[in-house]
């Protein structure tokens, strides 16, 4: 097998291409809608499903918290959405006010959203 | 390789009309998102997906906090060090959430390899393969070191600023891993 000659290269134009070919993986995008007009990113898609949403509020206003993680595994930003809104400990109030639950926990999360 | 505008000339546009402002910011992203690419992928081996969430995040937090950019230092260096604490904290809360995988992340179909990529074109260059594996088993901070180094060609002063490290410090890491990557290829060749 051919031996490569390292000596005869210097190691900073081999750093740099290692880079460069890493750079050219890298595909080309668009800034996001609004960020350039308003600095900010405008919600490309529905931040949480409806129907996740409703099945997390459920298990908030019947105090099954102990199934939560198991629920959440899936997805960070909502965990911890919910885990703020849990923080907050207002939810017991709206029990079972499943819609201002649901409410409670995508204001967070939306919050969250935005940096 | 592009080069972006100057500190100076991008604080006049920003403070010019509208669409002045949205044409800066359109070619810093332009320049900007690429390298920030390889910089967040340099710090921490994230998948594609990953990296563009993270790339984004980085360009909204600078296009956000760009009115406070001062020129006395370099764009590149405000901007690479308001991404290297994006990717420390990151990093950090990484550390303490459970491996999840995203609702979002649904994968999609794998393709086959045509062995004519310019990947593999690249891989089938002994050299460079080596340096590649040296990289991919090198330490983050001296990864992302040699990317600004020798990519971005930044001066020790800057590179300090990003890395948040004496310029002693840096200069010391920058020889070091000369050292290193000269002995790993020397080693293969011997």
């Amino acid at each position: 097998m051919r031996r490569a000659n390292a000596k005869g290269r210097p190691v900073d134009d081999l750093a740099s291409r290692y880079f460069e070919s890493d750079m050219r993986r890298v595909r080309a995008h668009e800034p996001p809608e609004g960020l350039v007009e308003s600095g900010r990113r405008s919600p490309e898609r529905p931040l949480i499903p409806d129907g996740l949403l409703r099945a997390f509020a459920a298990a908030v206003c019947a105090g099954s918290i102990a199934f939560l993680p198991g629920l959440m595994r899936g997805d960070t930003p909502l965990r911890e959405a919910v885990a703020r809104a849990l923080r907050e400990k207002t939810y017991q109030q709206y029990v079972p006010n499943l819609e201002r639950m649901m409410t409670i926990i995508r204001d967070s999360f939306e919050r969250k959203e935005t940096i | 390789m592009e080069h972006i505008p100057s500190g100076l000339s991008i604080v006049r546009s920003l403070s010019g009309s509208q669409r002045a402002r949205e044409e800066c910011l359109r070619g810093l992203w332009r320049d900007l998102y690429p390298r920030l690419a390889v910089f967040i992928r340099s710090f921490d081996r994230r998948n594609e997906a990953e990296v563009e969430d993270l790339a984004q995040e980085i360009m909204e937090k600078i296009f956000k906090n760009i009115d406070s950019y001062k020129p006395k230092y370099g764009f590149s260096t405000w901007a690479f060090a308001i991404a290297r604490h994006h990717c420390i904290d990151r990093s950090r809360r990484r550390r303490t959430e459970p491996d999840t995988v995203s609702l979002w992340d649904v994968p999609g179909p794998s393709l086959p390899s045509h062995g004519s990529t310019p990947e593999n074109a690249f891989l089938a260059n002994e050299t460079d393969a080596r340096v590649a594996f040296f990289m991919e088993t090198l330490d983050p901070d001296l990864r992302q070191l040699a990317f600004l180094r020798f990519h971005q060609r930044l001066g020790y002063r800057e590179i300090s600023r990003i890395m948040g490290a004496p310029v002693g410090t840096i200069k010391f890491r920058v020889f070091r891993f000369r050292k290193m990557l000269l002995a790993h290829l020397e080693g293969e060749n011997a």
